[in-house]
């Protein structure tokens, strides 16, 4: 008998017990940004203290979800020869109870037991659950559904002309309202269940206590049962999720958005127990709490996951052990110490990589530098005649200061800003007509009208389907002059610009981070990348991801300009680092999906080193036709294409659903002087972060590192991964079948949950995938202690590292990989060295 | 073998997008050589080639062309790009088929034939489940629309002794007004499911399971062929001034209530899908009113429209626009120019299309809501702050009028080349039941403008629940997801 058991003799669990559970709970949904600044997030990020493969049990029971590919692509890969025995047998030896002996006996069992990618079945009850089994109508189905459909309207960003729910009502307090005017339930045979809601208590807590009480869910289960029951609209708890990231980053508040969500799920639970007129149905949710309790306490994994795990530890190790071969098997190289023509400092995305490769072969005199694409300086930036900006700086930071986008002399701008406004005004007009109650009857003649020739100018790709919003509103001009400006002073009640002791301080710190502080080249050329698309709701997720999902444009603009200012080197070179009077900083943006580098305020540069400058410039254009012929090998092209304008035509093209590879691929950070790796092709996959440790006295750049750019390349990893082995789940689906819900994400097909993380385009090309999953190998040369000293110190650092959801390696003074992190602040040397 | 299999993915739809372009310019060529001889062609009893025809045949090689074109990049790399090319280019020749065909037995069999493909493309990914009900739920509706439109074909024939469309027609008069209206409201019915009006929107809400180049040809080419129903049977359904009363309120019933429904939706391609079923009534209303030429300019604009619309609807997320305020003080002056803005406006309207001011018709009904639409048009320019006052009185009358008369043309272009076709029917004259309908129309314009809807949350619910798809085609279990 259930009473037996102690766990559910006592089911009144005191308001502490659920509200810490409710707060734990509500800790492990990862949060998703909206497409307007689409960031990668790790989509594992609530569970990254527990194991890879704790987490990997936990998701399979609450929502069926896997965490590693289908095994065919494992065999074929050891088919191939990409995953040897060994590797095999590495993987296999550090198991606590091998599935198997050799790994022979392995892949038979793996091949005997034809298991072949189904969701696990998911071992978690709901009471909608037991409801379904008992009545066989799917009550499941229509909780979330109504959920889904309330969040949706709730969370709305802007598509509905007329938007029901006062935003600045609190969720729960909006469900309630809605709930008890729905009759959707009762049509569906819940008896009185509008009478039920409005029964519920005013505050969500009480309201969720008293869920939990009515339902009795047993102490011990209720980790796993919130976590099934949020993930029932896991999308739009991963909205909810950032709201309260962004309360807690921007304003230190602590947000209860998804707790209150959590409310309403518990609720329709509660209500569905006391509405549902099925006898039985109370008996059998208690003996699916025996069955909860029997999940929570399980320790048992099923063999086929198991398998499928050792198959995917021995996939990265494969990899990895690739990768530490090419990179010991490299010359011993050093800095000449000689001063560069340029040095150009890029973003550390993978991107860059295949860039700086190119511009080093055609340019010896150029050094390249890998750096967070914001270049350390965290601003909010206003465009051009808008009120508010908008962060440009990782969402792990707060932007320091406000830069307002102007023109340099006072009537152009005031000019260019009202004719901005103007357009908006227009165009806000012109939605007026399309979109009024009784005038779009009229209007659809005119308009349709005129997008018969825009339907053909598209397709072209003559033009575009929205103005670009970088030069919209603004003549050529204006759009050319337009540029962030550092002067202090007041817009719209905040303060903007940048005073000249915080210019300083962000500059030596930006300086000291790149390791950058002596040796300057003539011309330092500091280059933000974005992505130009067309009619793609990912762009931004193509732009710079330390930058918010918005180009780098701004903050390396922002940068130049500081580091120009001769007030700034003075009071640099009084903290020690001396910046020659003839050097200049220049700004630039990487276009990610052209590879063309476009140069700003060029002006300044040219007047004293214009030879040196046009010569750059020609490097920069070879470079980037180089980089487009490496790139179009990714595309398939059809042979004789010509592969440059190839390449350029996916820009413009509104039914490009591919425009780029984004950061597919990604397997590896590597932090070190540039020299460690120059020459090697590392094609593309590979995150560059400059860094050398003898100048880092007290290693707090190291810390910086670990706990900042290293924690956001494991971010972009895992949602690359996940969004691979799990695309139904944690990706986003087809991009053909997609529709775009509120202005902030994305429903696949009529409706539904929001989904969350990358569509099956950006990681599948049609024959193959374009990123294998894989942990990202993170090489750091430093010693080992002080990156111990840094993961000690850093408890969410070292989830990440002993939970083994990223590899971290250590290299040493001569560049080479020597040491793997085992967990618990211990390393093992690398078997292969390498020989050189 | 997979380097054959890889040739024949890459040139079978290369020539289907050439093959459809090429239709498409015959087509022009064809229109132009219609507009200056002026004369039918016929190919035996099975096509009679019109105005009408060669009108909506362009506007299907059009859109379809572009189609084509988008999808050819846009569903690469899909496992049913082959069966998606197929069915694409399969269903405009049937559309273009259609639009020609004269046997009566030839038109039933395209029209069940459209209906057939067109619910196997909503249903084009096989192994997502919701995709294969939102299929099932249309191939029904069509199944039903072809059933009933056989019916009330069999039933010409069978009273006119004729099988042909061309030889039908000039027999209605002598059919008895039992078997007139009985036609007449199959054919309605028929049309009121092919044009996804209530209450037979059903499928067409639950249709975005289907790719973007899917949604964009049907809604620009498909539910057009409701459209094209009535105006080829123009002279049975107007024969009867009842019949044509009931087609104006349907018609109606179907603008109003979907353009609410679109107000409150918070997804793109639903707002789109609710928003063709409100133009496909007004559409509808159109043809109640006699004024079939307007229907089938109508459809057409609108084609282009919602073709576009879909296409582009991953361009809904833009970055947010600088702050705008507007306010409601509105001078005197200006409120002035509003108004005569909106009576001139209506006035041209009406002169350009030959609407007789001395015997109103039912056409006021449309001149009613363009005098409505430049009223909306001239207040929210009026509320445009970034304008100076005089720019903003100049401004209204400069961007509306223009437009009208830019409409008036087409509408006039079309009514000349369809002159032929025999759907030139006189409009019923002004009644009770258009009077209703005109105000229902002012209600809408005043309560949306007014703001009266605000604060209404059963209203807003009831109008949200009924224009959910069907339960059956929503992805609601996430481990449901096909990955692709």
């Amino acid at each position: 008998m259930p009473t037996d058991d102690p766990s559910l003799a006592t089911p009144r669990l005191t308001d502490d017990t659920a509200a810490e559970a409710i707060r734990r709970a509500c800790r492990t949904i990862a949060p998703v940004w909206p497409l307007e600044s689409f960031v990668a997030v790790n989509p594992y990020l609530g569970l990254v203290d527990r194991s890879f493969d704790e987490a990997a049990d936990r998701l399979a029971q609450t929502i069926g979800a896997r965490t590693t590919l289908p095994p065919s692509f494992y065999l074929d890969a050891v088919d191939a020869g990409r995953i040897t025995e060994a590797d095999l047998a590495a993987a296999l030896r550090d198991r606590e109870a091998p599935p198997a002996n050799t790994p022979a006996a392995l892949l038979q069992q793996v091949r005997d037991s034809k298991e072949e990618g189904q969701a696990y079945g998911i071992s978690v009850p709901t009471v909608a659950d037991v409801a379904c089994a008992q009545t066989g109508a799917d009550w499941d189905r229509l909780a979330t559904d109504r959920v889904s459909a309330w969040a949706a309207a709730y969370f709305d960003g802007g598509q509905a002309l007329w938007r029901s729910a006062d935003p600045a009502q609190p969720p729960y307090a909006a469900w309630k309202a809605e709930a008890c005017v729905d009759r959707t339930p009762e049509v569906m045979g819940l008896a009185g269940f509008r009478d039920v809601v409005a029964a519920l208590p005013e505050d969500p807590l009480a309201a969720a206590h008293q869920a939990l009480a009515r339902l009795g869910v047993p102490d011990v289960a209720l980790d796993v049962y919130l976590h099934r029951v949020l993930l029932r609209a896991g999308g739009w708890a991963a909205h909810a999720a950032r709201i309260v990231w962004d309360a807690r980053l921007y304003e230190d508040r602590d947000d209860d958005t998804l707790r209150q969500f959590l409310a309403v799920l518990l609720s329709w639970e509660a209500a569905l127990l006391e509405t549902l007129p099925a006898s039985g149905l109370a008996a059998a949710w208690n003996a699916a709490k025996e069955e909860l309790v029997a999940v929570s306490n399980a320790a048992q994994r099923p063999a086929a996951r198991e398998r499928s795990l050792v198959l995917q530890h021995a996939f990265d190790r494969a990899m990895q052990r690739r990768l530490i071969a090419r990179v010991n098997a490299r010359a011993p190289a050093t800095t000449n110490g000689q001063r560069p023509d340029v040095q150009a400092v890029f973003c550390i995305d993978v991107r860059s990589e295949v860039f700086r490769r190119h511009l080093e072969a055609v340019a010896p005199t150029v050094d390249t530098l890998g750096f967070a694409g914001f270049f350390g300086f965290p601003i909010e930036y206003v465009p051009l005649a808008h009120e508010t900006g908008s962060a440009q700086c990782p969402v792990l930071l707060t932007p320091g200061h406000t830069i307002l986008e102007t023109l340099p002399s006072s009537a152009p701008h005031t000019q260019a800003v009202e004719r901005r406004r103007l357009a908006h005004h227009v165009k806000r007009a012109w939605n007026a007509f399309k979109m009024g109650a009784i005038s779009c009857f009229s209007f659809v003649g005119p308009v349709g009208l005129a997008y018969l020739p825009k339907m053909v100018t598209d397709t072209l790709g003559w033009t575009r389907t929205v103005p670009d919003p970088e030069t919209n509103g603004l003549d050529e001009a204006a759009a050319a002059q337009k540029g962030p400006s550092l002067t202090p002073g007041e817009h719209a009640g905040h303060s903007i610009g940048m005073p000249l002791a915080d210019r300083i301080d962000v500059a030596e710190g930006a300086l000291r981070a790149m390791s950058l502080t002596d040796n300057f080249a003539p011309l330092v050329l500091i280059a933000g990348h974005g992505a130009t698309t067309v009619n793609n709701p990912y762009d931004t997720g193509l732009d710079c991801g330390a930058c918010a999902g918005r180009t780098g444009e701004a903050n390396a603009r922002v940068a130049a300009a500081a580091l120009n200012d001769p007030d700034v080197r003075a009071g640099l070179a009084k903290r020690g680092i001396r910046i020659p009077a003839d050097t200049v900083f220049l700004a630039g943006l990487h276009d990610t999906t052209t590879d063309a580098l476009t140069i700003f305020d060029r002006d300044g540069a040219f007047a004293q080193h214009p030879e040196r400058l046009q010569r750059l410039e020609a490097w920069l254009s070879e470079a980037g036709r180089r980089t487009r012929a490496e790139r179009a090998k990714r595309f398939h092209l059809p042979e004789r294409t010509a592969t440059d304008a190839a390449v350029v035509w996916r820009s413009k093209d509104w039914a490009q659903v591919r425009p780029e590879w984004g950061l597919a691929g990604c397997m590896a950070f590597i932090v070190a002087p540039r020299h460690r790796t120059e020459g090697l092709d590392l094609a593309g996959r590979s995150f560059l972060h400059e860094y050398d440790w003898r100048q880092d006295t007290d290693f707090s750049v190291l810390e910086l590192i670990m706990t900042a750019p290293m924690v956001v390349t494991s971010w972009i990893s895992l949602q690359y991964y996940a969004s691979t082995v799990e695309n139904r789940l944690f990706g986003s689906g087809n991009k053909t079948l997609h529709n775009v819900v509120g202005k902030l994400g994305i429903f696949e097909g009529n409706a539904g949950d929001l989904r969350v993380g990358l569509p099956w385009q950006s990681v599948h090309d049609g024959k193959q995938y374009q990123h294998e999953p894989l942990r990202l190998n993170v090489v750091i040369e430093a010693p080992r202690e002080a990156m111990n000293d840094v993961l000690s110190a850093h408890d969410d650092v070292r989830n990440l590292c002993d939970n083994q959801w990223l590899h971290l390696l250590a290299m040493d003074d001569a560049g080479r990989i020597t040491h793997r992190y085992a967990g618990d602040l211990t390393w093992t040397p690398v078997q292969d060295q390498g020989t050189r | 073998m997979t380097l054959s299999r890889l040739t024949f993915t890459q040139l079978m739809p290369r020539i289907y997008t050439r093959l459809t372009w090429v239709l498409c310019f015959c087509t022009i060529g064809a229109l132009v050589g219609h507009a200056v001889v002026g004369i039918d062609a016929s190919v035996g009893t099975l096509l009679h080639i019109d105005g009408l025809t060669l009108i909506m045949a362009l506007v299907v090689t059009f859109v379809s062309g572009i189609v084509h074109s988008f999808a050819r990049r846009y569903m690469m790399g899909s496992r049913h790009f082959d069966r998606f090319f197929d069915r694409l280019f399969g269903l405009t020749l049937v559309v273009l088929l259609l639009t020609a065909a004269d046997h009566l037995v030839l038109f039933v069999g395209l029209w069940a034939l459209m209906g057939w493909l067109l619910a196997d493309l909503i249903g084009l990914i096989r192994g997502w489940p919701q995709a294969q009900a939102a299929a099932r739920r249309a191939r029904w509706a069509f199944l039903g629309g072809s059933a009933l439109l056989a019916a009330a074909l069999a039933v010409l024939a069978g009273q006119t002794g004729a099988i042909t469309i061309s030889g039908a027609l000039p027999r209605v008069e002598s059919l008895s007004v039992g078997a007139l209206v009985g036609i007449a409201g199959l054919l309605t019915a028929a049309a009121m499911i092919q044009s996804a009006l209530i209450p037979f929107h059903g499928w067409l809400l639950s249709s975005m399971t289907a790719p973007t180049p899917v949604s964009a040809f049907m809604h620009a080419g498909l539910v057009n062929a409701g459209g094209l129903l009535l105006a080829r049977f123009a002279p049975v359904v107007a024969e009867v001034p009842a019949v044509m009363l009931a087609v104006v309120v349907l018609g109606a019933i179907s603008a109003l209530i979907a353009q609410a429904w679109m107000l409150v939706q918070v997804d793109v391609k639903r707002q789109l899908g609710c928003s063709t079923v409100a133009q496909m009534g007004f559409m509808v209303l159109q043809c109640g009113l006699g004024y079939f030429a307007a229907a089938i300019a109508h459809l057409i604009l609108h084609g282009f429209y919602k073709a576009y619309l879909f296409l582009s609807s991953g361009s809904v997320v833009v970055m947010k626009p600088p702050h705008a305020e507007t306010s409601d003080a509105a001078g005197l002056p200006s409120l002035v120019v509003t108004g005569i803005t909106a009576v001139v406006g209506g006035g041209v309207f009406m002169w350009l299309t030959g609407k007789s001011f001395a015997a109103p018709d039912g056409g006021v009904l449309l001149t009613l809501v363009v005098v409505l639409a430049v009223l909306h048009a001239a207040r929210t320019m009026l509320r445009t702050t970034a304008l100076t006052s005089a720019m903003r009185a100049v401004a209204v009358p400069l961007v509306v009028l223009p437009a009208l008369v830019l409409y008036a043309l087409v509408y006039n272009g079309i009514a000349a080349l369809t002159a032929t076709a025999p759907m030139a029917v006189d409009p019923a004259g002004f009644s009770v039941v258009h009077g209703v309908v005109g105000a229902l129309f002012v209600l809408l314009y005043l309560a949306f403008e007014r703001g009266w809807h605000r604060g209404r949350p059963r209203l807003y619910t009831l109008l949200l629940n009924t224009s959910q798809p069907a339960a059956s085609t929503v992805t609601t279990h996430r481990s449901e997801y096909h990955a692709h």
